[in-house]
């Protein structure tokens, strides 16, 4: 660029000026604001990763069940249950989203029916499995929530009477039974991939909806109602932590409350605390876009609230420390209110909650809802 | 009374500022005016709002909650959320300001009310706080400059949405059962006692003809539409242990029991078990209530009793039948109106008013 002649003091100047106009305008071509920073980065080191982990191990599951039933044996049954472990880690990083693909037709039930109040998923299961409709992927997709998912793997595979080997090798119902252990399975690996593909740029691209707001985006017509939707994944995971998979069923809640121990989640396979492990660290990452330009970043750079990103990070971490403590399995504890582990969970969630639920809302300066929190 | 003082002092309805959204939305997307009750960081509103801005805005004291316009007269009518004691009767035409209605002494209103079939009298649900809060229906006469000429019992506590039915002499009133006095706020006083119900008040004899108590005592009735025939469409909200897995949409037709609302095959789980609006097309085909709480706004069809989409809608607020669009319109808490076309899996953006949060329930300008 040719600039005209001018003083040396004006030239200075201008050439200040000048150069910062250039860096502006590289500064926005090359790095979006703050906050559609925060949406790309945990779009993308978060979400999607999270989504591709529960399409691959949902894929695992199934050709695990595929191989055992091709030759039932106890290090089959094994390898299924591990697997099935795995996807219940990996469907933990996903489940709390409140927003998205998995929102749409209420996608969660087809992965996971709970609280089985009425015990319908071993009834429907078994009166499924002593019909003589054909056992397939498609029948499984017509048939109702109950008999899909996690949910009817889990009573599949770790039922106490029905869970065994012996009733996938030797029994009158062992072929249907495998019939039934492998369609689930490939339908929930269909179920699974369905929402890794409605995010991926490659695919659906809900990754792109989410993260170029706008006056022509249908949903998001700026970068905070989508900013929202984060807040609300994290407020709503804690609370189910803490409300729905620890307080009710073991009957902390209230001083008077009785435990109903049949409403842990995978009671079943006595996994709840290592599925709530999965959600607190799934719920971190998101907080923190993993190691990209996160929540806690931005609370930190533009907020100005970099004690409470930290005291936020901080309390996940001690919350996941005081779940790991917890040495038995929620369902085996037999005095739940005795157990200080328990307690001691029971103070870091109730804490890492109300800075979510209190604090976070006001720092970023967006609503938890407005006619939701005090409508009439 | 220093409310009353305070409105006064503001003057006649000021139209504020346009506010921004992309002109190209505004040109596709049509919807009628709507009147509402709104938050910002400037305080509390009610107004109307067309395409992209306030057409008419005032601010008031405290949260207001439902609208009607008296189409007559054209006159709007808002009312105050519960516990507020003040009605603002606006001019539809120039936005002035008529008059500011106060409760009776020992009322307060619960927030909704609805026009007499010739539309001499409003009838709005109020609680007589000074009998204990009683539930109570208020009678004005428009004429009279919105005078209150009495009061109905409507045999219940907390009557909150109410309706006038196709009949034009009966009004269908969601009894909430919650019983709340202006001494302890907000507080529900009768968690463990509440009997909500679905009344329906003879207005010449000022008697309840027909009750049906809610499936469950703590299964809140709140709020309810009528359709041209004359079909009942009304929403709960739970107040005990959640998530109830309890119906919380029922349809009642006069004589019949009330039915619930099938989620037929559609996987839906309620969490927060909260319906906020409710509003049936012309037609009596369809009918949308929101879920705040559960981020949804289910479409239900009419005819099969059964839940036909689920739309997800972040703090989903009020809905309203557009007929001249053939479409629902709904607000929510981020400032956004959309369009719901119940032939369509998505809903479709009509304005947003970035920072405003649209409060529960939309009234059309028609």
């Amino acid at each position: 660029m040719k600039l005209p002649t001018l003083s040396a003091p004006q030239l200075k100047v201008m050439t200040h000026s000048l150069l910062l106009i250039a860096a502006i305008g590289l500064t926005a071509a090359c790095s979006p604001p703050p906050s559609e920073k925060v949406l790309i980065n945990t779009s993308k080191l978060a979400i999607l990763p999270a989504h591709e982990r529960f399409s691959l191990s949902s894929q695992a599951l199934a050709l695990a069940a595929d191989s055992f039933c091709a030759a039932p044996s106890s290090e089959g049954l094994d390898l299924v249950r591990t697997h099935w472990r795995t996807t219940v880690d990996s469907w933990s990083g996903v489940q709390n989203l409140q927003f998205g693909p998995l929102l749409i037709d209420n996608q969660a039930w087809k992965i996971q029916f709970w609280p089985d109040k009425k015990n319908l998923i071993a009834r429907k299961v078994e009166v499924l499995i002593r019909s003589d409709e054909v056992l397939n992927e498609k029948r499984i997709d017509d048939a109702s929530v109950v008999v899909q998912g996690l949910s009817s793997l889990e009573y599949l595979l770790f039922d106490g009477k029905l869970g065994s080997l012996k009733s996938y090798a030797n029994t009158d119902t062992s072929t249907r039974r495998c019939a039934l252990l492998v369609a689930v399975t490939g339908h929930l690996h269909g179920v699974a991939n369905g929402l890794y593909d409605a995010w991926r740029p490659e695919s659906g691209n809900y990754l792109q909806a989410f993260t170029k707001t706008g006056p022509d985006n249908p949903e998001y017509p700026d970068d905070n109602v989508a900013l929202a939707n984060l807040l609300d994944t994290l407020v709503a995971g804690v609370e189910l932590i803490k409300r729905d998979k620890f307080e009710r069923p073991l009957g902390l809640a209230s001083s008077d409350g009785q435990a109903q121990i049949y409403l842990l989640e995978w009671w079943r396979s006595q996994y709840s605390r290592e599925a709530i492990t999965a959600n607190l660290m799934a719920l971190k990452t998101v907080f923190t876009a993993a190691s990209g330009y996160g929540l806690d970043d931005y609370l930190t750079s533009v907020k100005q609230h970099s004690d409470l990103s930290a005291q936020i990070q901080q309390h996940f971490d001690s919350s996941l420390s005081a779940a790991n403590a917890i040495p038995n399995s929620l369902f085996s504890s037999p005095a739940p209110r005795d157990q200080a582990e328990l307690i001691a969970f029971q103070n870091e969630i109730t804490t890492l909650l109300s800075l979510l639920k209190s604090d976070l809302p006001t720092a970023l300066g967006i609503s938890l809802g407005f006619n939701a929190k005090d409508g009439d | 009374m220093q409310r009353r003082r305070f409105i006064l002092a503001s003057g006649a309805l000021l139209s504020t500022p346009f506010v921004g959204v992309s002109p190209a939305l505004a040109k596709t997307a049509k919807f009628t005016p709507v009147l509402s009750a709104a938050s910002d960081d400037d305080g509390k509103h009610i107004g109307v709002w067309r395409d992209d801005h306030w057409q008419l805005s005032q601010k008031i004291a405290h949260r207001g909650h439902d609208s009607l316009f008296h189409r007559q007269r054209q006159e709007l009518v808002f009312f105050s959320r519960r516990p507020g004691r003040e009605m603002y009767i606006v001019d539809a035409k120039h936005g002035g300001l008529l008059h500011t209605v106060s409760s009776e002494d020992g009322y307060h209103y619960y927030g909704h009310g609805c026009l007499s079939a010739d539309g001499r009298y409003l009838y709005t649900t109020e609680n007589y706080f000074a009998d204990d809060g009683a539930g109570s229906i208020g009678v004005y006469d428009c004429q009279q400059d919105y005078q209150c000429v009495g009061h109905m019992d409507c045999d219940g506590i907390g009557p909150h949405e109410l309706a006038l039915m196709p009949d034009g002499k009966t009004l269908a009133i969601a009894i909430g059962g919650i019983k709340t006095l202006p001494a302890s706020g907000r507080k529900t006083l009768n968690p463990n006692t509440m009997t909500p119900a679905l009344h329906y008040l003879d207005i010449a004899s000022g008697r309840v003809v027909e009750r049906h108590a809610a499936p469950h005592f703590q299964l809140s009735l709140r709020h309810l539409d009528v359709s041209a025939s004359g079909q009942v469409i009304i929403g709960a909200q739970f107040q005990g242990s959640l998530p109830s897995r309890l119906p919380l949409v029922y349809s009642h037709q006069r004589g019949a029991a009330l039915t619930a609302m099938s989620y037929g095959e559609l996987p839906l789980q309620f969490k927060q078990d909260y319906i906020a609006s409710i509003s049936i097309d012309a037609q009596g085909i369809h009918a949308v209530t929101s879920c705040p709480r559960d981020n949804l706004v289910c479409l239900w069809d009419l005819r099969s009793l059964q839940l036909q989409q689920v739309y997800s809608l972040r703090d989903s607020a009020g809905a309203i039948y557009d007929a001249a669009y053939q479409q629902f319109i709904l607000s929510n808490g981020n400032g956004q109106l959309m369009a719901l076309k119940p032939e369509q899996t998505k809903l479709i953006p009509l304005a947003y008013a970035p920072g405003t949060h649209w409060d529960n329930h939309l009234t059309l300008l028609r």
